[in-house]
């Protein structure tokens, strides 16, 4: 039991270590006011449009670009969710590719890893076909992954555009919740007496 | 009164930058890089802001530098001559660069030996992967020595350079972006790869070059 519990732990800390510096990068559905975003799932209501924000978390570095693709593996030809917009900070001098296919943007100046420790990289429109109780889009995932030219996620950051190497985030389209009974943990605990 | 002043002070800065011993003998002088006591090939990127790499770190270290010694008819250094009135471009005039005005400089005067050293960076354009450059002092050409008074063939260093103005038309701007897409995430060997781009010097073309290009695009000469 000890020894499922440090395993457990070590699984639980590990991402947090490698992301202390490398950061994480995903899909955001909300934008609040000098915080960070939060919210990674979104319920869209069929045939109509929603706003999806790329955000870079925790990477301290003076950032100067990004490659990645956004993945759809419920849907590879993006046929439920299609892309119409995609928009890049005014400090993005240059971009190659598209999400979907493999994106490369740079930034200069540099957006700061430090301060606040978020950065808004892209933004995304995005149409849904169908609503979310239609099947088609239920759980459906958005992943960040490498980009496909250079088979990694990784970004630069100055002086001398060296690469980091950010953990991909998941979001989540229309995520169906599994009802549960509202136990205490005393009695699952007694469960296994 | 106030004229003779004026009179005297050009005088003296005529002097401070002219007086040397004598015209500069294209045949004696010479060139070349400290990278050749390492048997390697010096290179560095240039922007026509000239705000990209130091020559100083042009193989590896960043202490590294091309060296002129400058001798008159009588192979005597010239000393004094200013920084400013060195000059360099490619020796295969097909890849000749767009050098913005004093695009170069030594960092300092010759020397009694008539010797100085250029580490720092370059404003301009263009790419130089063969044939090497030459080096020009107040307009001349230096020639290497065959046998003695005898210079055939221009001094050409062994010198690669790059830029993200890779049209060199002292502008970095969509026409470099363009050629760039080609060879983005291609390495050496690819048909298509241009190590023009390749301004990491890691024989491949990738986000990092990119955003070098990003760094410098739509600088132009100041």
């Amino acid at each position: 039991m000890k020894r499922a519990l440090l395993i457990l732990a070590v699984a639980l800390l590990l991402p947090g270590v490698l992301s202390a510096q490398d950061g994480l990068i995903g899909i955001y559905f909300d934008v609040p006011v000098d915080e960070a975003p939060e919210v990674m799932h979104i319920y869209p209501t069929g045939e109509q449009s929603f706003t999806g924000y790329l955000y870079c978390m925790n990477a301290e570095y003076y950032i100067t670009g990004i490659e990645y693709q956004l993945l759809t593996p419920m849907d590879p030809t993006h046929v439920g969710i299609l892309l119409l917009e995609t928009v890049v900070p005014p400090n993005s001098p240059l971009q190659i590719g598209s999400p979907f296919d493999g994106h490369a943007i740079t930034y200069w100046p540099p957006l700061n890893g430090y301060m606040p420790g978020y950065n808004l990289m892209a933004t995304y429109t995005f149409y849904a076909v169908d609503d979310c109780y239609t099947g088609a889009l239920q759980d459906y995932p958005m992943i960040i992954g490498p980009d496909p030219g250079s088979g990694e996620l990784r970004g630069t950051y100055s002086p001398d555009n060296d690469y980091f190497y950010p953990i991909g985030l998941t979001s989540i389209i229309c995520p169906v919740e599994t009802a549960n009974e509202e136990q205490s943990w005393g009695a699952i605990k007694s469960l296994y007496r | 009164m106030f004229k003779g002043k004026v009179f005297l002070f050009s005088l003296l800065i005529v002097l401070a930058t002219s007086v040397y011993a004598g015209e500069v003998d294209d045949c004696l002088s010479s060139a070349g890089t400290s990278c050749e006591l390492l048997d390697a090939t010096l290179e560095f990127s240039i922007c026509p802001a000239g705000d990209f790499e130091f020559i100083s770190g042009g193989c590896g270290g960043n202490a590294d530098y091309i060296w002129v010694e400058v001798l008159n008819g009588g192979g005597i250094g010239i000393e004094g001559i200013p920084w400013t009135d060195f000059w360099l471009n490619a020796c295969d005039p097909a890849q000749e660069l767009c050098l913005c005005a004093s695009p170069i400089a030594a960092d300092s005067l010759t020397n009694a030996n008539g010797r100085t050293t250029i580490s720092g960076r370059m404003a301009g354009g263009g790419c130089i992967l063969s044939g090497g450059m030459y080096i020009a002092v107040q307009g001349k050409p230096l020639w290497a020595e065959e046998t003695p008074g005898v210079c055939i063939d221009l001094i050409c260093l062994d010198i690669i350079v790059t830029s993200p103005d890779f049209t060199g038309d002292c502008l970095v701007s969509l026409a470099d972006y363009n050629p760039f897409l080609g060879t983005y995430n291609l390495a050496i060997g690819a048909p298509l790869f241009n190590k023009c781009f390749d301004f990491t010097n890691d024989d491949a073309v990738s986000l990092s070059d990119f955003a070098f290009l990003a760094e410098h695009y739509n600088h132009t000469c100041f």
